[in-house]
């Protein structure tokens, strides 16, 4: 390759250098800063924009040795050639080319493709470690309070300084001979954006968090993701050039060949212009429209700033702009000190953003909590649906609770029943302002004071009564509980408790033994409801037998007392008339009587003189028709 | 370098210059929020104290720092432990405390800026007045329908907890507790199988228990009837032989006439014995019969005429 003067003296100006060894400095601080905070924040997230910013300065490092390289070389051809006459070939033997120019074919050959793989490991390394990190536990930074709001400032300058420094630097390396800038350039335009997406992601999480919404409270698994899937992408895309440097021809001018620590998608976040000029050409060419010097692509170009200006106000007007959901009230702060009433739910304005700020809290809907040994168990199958006490995980905390029948030797075993219980808590938010403003955790407090309660209550009763439904636990911690809540003010009223299980623990076979004790207890009381059964039905039935008897008797004594004063009374009348009929009277009243008594439905009458025999009869039988034949019968002598 | 180039630098230096006096200025204001107090330092040493909410001007960083502190109620949680009572058991406990910031600048020079240095130090307290006050109860203290309960033994460690905490620290505790009480896993076995021990002789106690209140029942129904029964028995002969008694009365009128009487009774055991199937053997002279008798018509004329 033959090089002109010009352009020869263009490339051997030392700016590459002075700008690469600037952008080093920079993200190297950049680099410390994001580790700093990763650290103080535990944050994976921060700690992969740290492992890019490392990138970044390593590239900017790889851009500083190649740019020098390069430049030294110039300076050996612009002198040779001044020295020898226009013509020479930077990597032909001829008198042009020096050692400077032997050093950088070599760096060309060996140096950048080294370093580049080296690149590719560290890139395939800080994927490995944050999908490793990505498996485990994220804690949010947001909802511990680490993450503060001047660390999102600070991330946000360091954004938008990255993205000038990026854009600068791009603007250099767009002259081939600075080619070296454009990995770190598009780099920095990649970190900006990085820096940018995270410090939306902590916004938004810490905007989720102080209204309580139960969406995004973590950024950390997004951010962790995003790192991950970055450096994935990089290693990828870096791997393919390489397998590609190999079969593609190799142009004359090095300057003129993209170095494969060059980062091709980066770059296009880098020069995104030049994906519009490159789109805006094809359609010149292909239709003749001549869009590249369309009054669409100067206006867009040249409205960058004011649009910048346009949306940041939009977002201003849309911060003064409030609206409270309902169930909830919003505090607004001016300067962090509290102005006016809380806001109600509905649509409110305030000063923008920073002047005032409005945080919400919850209030009005009651809310329930559980507490007790099954909360956080992960229940699978049939204990999903129906609670049975053998369902009941062998690892599930259990309650000391007193045990009234002990034997009273003061032993731990003796004096101490062990139970599984489940506790619901109602509560509502009755005091919005001290719930927000006097406690930073107040539901974990009340939770805790909740568990505290339920502890100290099974502690100094029967658990073994709770079972068995006895006692007023439900009142007694809702009393207990709400009184606690109003002398921490923490400005919850607790409206419920409940007792939703309480059972033996299933370790050791304690639970069937509790079966098997219920099942006799059920047996005992059976035979004992027999018992009043029987009871009930035979006390009644002797005391209506006793009636019977008793008005039997005092039936007997009235008609007794009746009758023998009827019969008197019939005597008295009788004998008057046998007083004055002497003769005839007794004789009537026999005969009478006699008639009466005579008609029986079956009756024999023997009529004879023979009145000292014996007529021997068989009564036993029944009396034959032929009976009333016996005065035919013969006698018999005695 | 190119002039073009040059002056494109120095745009963006003047950039940077121009943001860095943006962040010293902002480093001349400072806001208390209302859940905070802030304590103003001029090269590190404390100058003031700021509780009142609102936006406040000082010199810039680093010549004056504001250190924040969120003067709301938190909550910290030990971690479980284990702790030796009086009479020998260990008990594995986990307690929890409600603290916030009393006095900021004692807090600020004794424990530091951070929440967590101020968790640290509660840890130590709690710890300390967990173990001394926990080796001075029996476990009938901690668990019993007899005792106190737990929330004696929290009263007492809360009340020197609180008042360590104050003096050296700055801290207020405002609520002491236990979130988790247990015993090792070798007395909780023991536990286990007396529970199951004590269930099993539950069952026999039940049991027999149950036949012997049946069978009580049983027999107390049975003596109430009887005794029912022969009370309404006695009462009813009493009554009985009331109505004899007054009906013998009566029978003065009987006494008067004897013999009419008699042959009244007589008449009517008579007709009594005649009305079942009853087989009469009489003599034909035997009236009405007589009038079977041939020479009834004789007498009867005789009779008349002796009338």
């Amino acid at each position: 390759m033959n090089y002109d003067l010009p352009r020869l003296q263009k490339g051997a100006s030392p700016i590459t250098e002075h700008t690469a060894l600037l952008l080093l400095f920079i993200s190297a601080a950049g680099a410390g800063a994001l580790f700093l905070l990763a650290t103080k924040l535990g944050s994976a997230g921060v700690l992969g924009m740290a492992f890019l910013c490392c990138a970044t300065a390593y590239t900017c490092l790889l851009a500083f040795f190649h740019g020098r390289v390069q430049r030294l070389a110039f300076e050996e051809l612009i002198l040779n050639r001044e020295a020898s006459g226009p013509a020479g070939n930077l990597f032909s033997d001829d008198g042009a080319a020096g050692d400077r120019c032997h050093v950088w074919a070599q760096c060309e050959k060996w140096f950048i493709p080294l370093a580049s793989v080296v690149l590719l490991l560290g890139e395939l390394a800080a994927a490995g470690y944050l999908v490793m990190r990505l498996q485990g536990t994220l804690a949010s930074p947001v909802e511990n309070g680490a993450f503060k709001l001047w660390q999102a400032l600070a991330l946000g300058v360091m954004a938008f300084a990255f993205f000038l420094l990026g854009r600068y630097a791009a603007g250099l390396g767009y002259s081939g001979e600075r080619r070296q800038l454009r990995a770190p350039a598009s780099l920095f335009v990649f970190l900006s954006f990085h820096l940018g997406v995270a410090v939306a992601a902590f916004l938004a999480a810490q905007v989720v968090v102080s209204s309580e919404g139960s969406a995004f409270r973590n950024p950390e698994p997004f951010l962790t993701g995003f790192a991950a899937i970055v450096f994935g992408l990089f290693a990828l895309q870096r791997l393919a050039l390489m397998i590609l440097a190999f079969y593609r021809p190799k142009s004359a001018d090095p300057t003129q060949e993209m170095p494969l620590y060059e980062n091709r998608l980066t770059g296009l976040l880098a020069q995104p212009e030049g994906i519009w000029a490159g789109v805006a050409e094809i359609v010149d060419y292909q239709f003749g429209l001549r869009v590249s010097r369309s009054k669409f692509q100067t206006f867009f170009v040249n409205a960058f700033l004011p649009f910048l200006v346009f949306q940041l106000l939009t977002l201003a007007l849309i911060s003064c702009v409030v609206v409270v959901p309902a169930g909830q009230r919003g505090f607004v702060e001016r300067w962090g000190r509290v102005a006016g009433a809380p806001l109600e739910p509905g649509l409110h304005f305030k000063f923008p953003w920073p002047a005032e700020k409005v945080h919400y809290s919850q209030a009005d809907q009651i809310v329930s909590f559980k507490i007790g040994s099954f909360v956080g168990l992960k229940m699978e199958g049939p204990a999903a649906t129906a609670r049975f006490w053998e369902q009941m995980p062998e690892d599930a905390p259990l309650f000391l609770t007193a045990n009234q029948a002990g034997d009273g030797s003061g032993k731990a075993a003796s004096i101490v029943n062990l139970l599984a219980v489940e506790v619901e808590v109602q509560y509502v938010v009755d005091r919005p302002e001290a719930y927000y403003y006097r406690h930073a955790t107040p539901l974990e407090s009340l939770k805790e004071l909740a568990t505290n309660e339920l502890l100290s209550y099974l502690a100094c009763h029967d658990g073994l009564a709770l079972i068995r439904g006895e006692g007023g636990f439900n009142l007694a911690m809702r009393d207990r509980l709400d009184t606690l809540s109003k002398r921490l003010d923490l400005g919850i009223r607790v409206n419920s408790v409940a007792l939703l299980r309480a059972q033996p623990p299933t370790r050791n076979g304690t639970v069937a033994a509790f079966h098997l004790s219920m099942v006799n207890e059920q047996k005992s009381m059976t035979m004992v409801c027999d018992a009043e059964s029987f009871s009930s039905k035979l006390v009644p039935e002797a005391t209506s037998a006793a009636c019977a008897l008793v008005n039997a008797a005092k039936s007997y004594n009235v008609a007794k007392v009746l009758s023998a004063k009827a019969d008197a009374d019939v005597f008295a009348r009788k004998y008057q008339l046998y007083a004055s009929y002497p003769g005839l009277y007794p004789t009537l009243a026999y005969l009478e009587r006699f008639q009466t008594a005579a008609q029986a439905p079956r009756k024999t009458v023997l009529a004879t003189d023979i009145v000292d025999q014996v007529f021997s009869l068989d009564l036993k039988n029944e009396v034959n028709p032929e009976m009333l034949d016996m005065m035919n019968a013969e006698p018999t002598e005695k | 370098m190119p002039d073009n180039e040059s002056s494109s630098l120095r745009k963006i230096l003047l950039l940077v210059a121009l943001l860095l006096a943006f962040f010293v200025a902002l480093t001349c204001f400072y806001q208390t929020r209302a859940t905070e107090a802030v304590v103003l330092t001029t090269f590190e040493r404390p100058v003031a104290v700021v509780t009142e909410p609102g936006l406040r001007m000082k010199w810039p960083w680093p010549i004056q720092k504001d250190y924040r502190f969120d003067m709301r109620s938190r909550l910290y949680q030990s971690q479980t432990d284990d702790y030796l009572v009086k009479d020998g058991y260990n008990v594995k406990v986990r307690a929890f405390a409600c603290w916030s910031i009393a006095d900021v600048g004692l807090y600020k020079n004794k424990v530091g800026v951070r929440t967590a240095d101020g968790e640290d130090k509660i840890a130590t307290l709690v710890g300390k007045y967990l173990n001394t006050t926990l080796s001075e109860k029996r476990m009938s203290d901690l668990v019993g329908a007899g005792s106190g309960g737990l929330a004696a033994v929290e009263e007492c460690i809360l009340a020197p907890l609180s008042k360590d905490a104050k003096d050296s620290y700055g801290i207020e505790v405002s609520a002491f507790g236990f979130d988790r009480l247990e015993l090792p896993e070798e007395a909780t076995e023991a536990v286990f199988e007396r529970m199951k021990a004590e269930r099993q002789t539950m069952v026999a106690k039940i049991t027999s228990e149950g036949k012997a209140k049946a069978m009580r029942i049983r027999e107390e129904a049975t003596s109430e009837q009887k005794r029912i029964i022969a009370e309404a028995e006695a009462e009813a002969v009493r009554i009985r032989g009331e109505a004899d008694t007054k009906a013998f009365e009566y029978l003065e009128v009987y006494k008067k006439r004897p013999n009419f009487a008699l042959f009244l009774k007589k008449l009517q055991a008579l007709e009594n014995s005649m009305k079942t199937k009853t087989t009469l053997i009489l003599d034909r002279d035997v009236p009405p019969f007589d009038m079977l008798s041939p020479n009834v018509l004789k007498r009867l004329e005789t009779n008349e005429n002796k009338d």
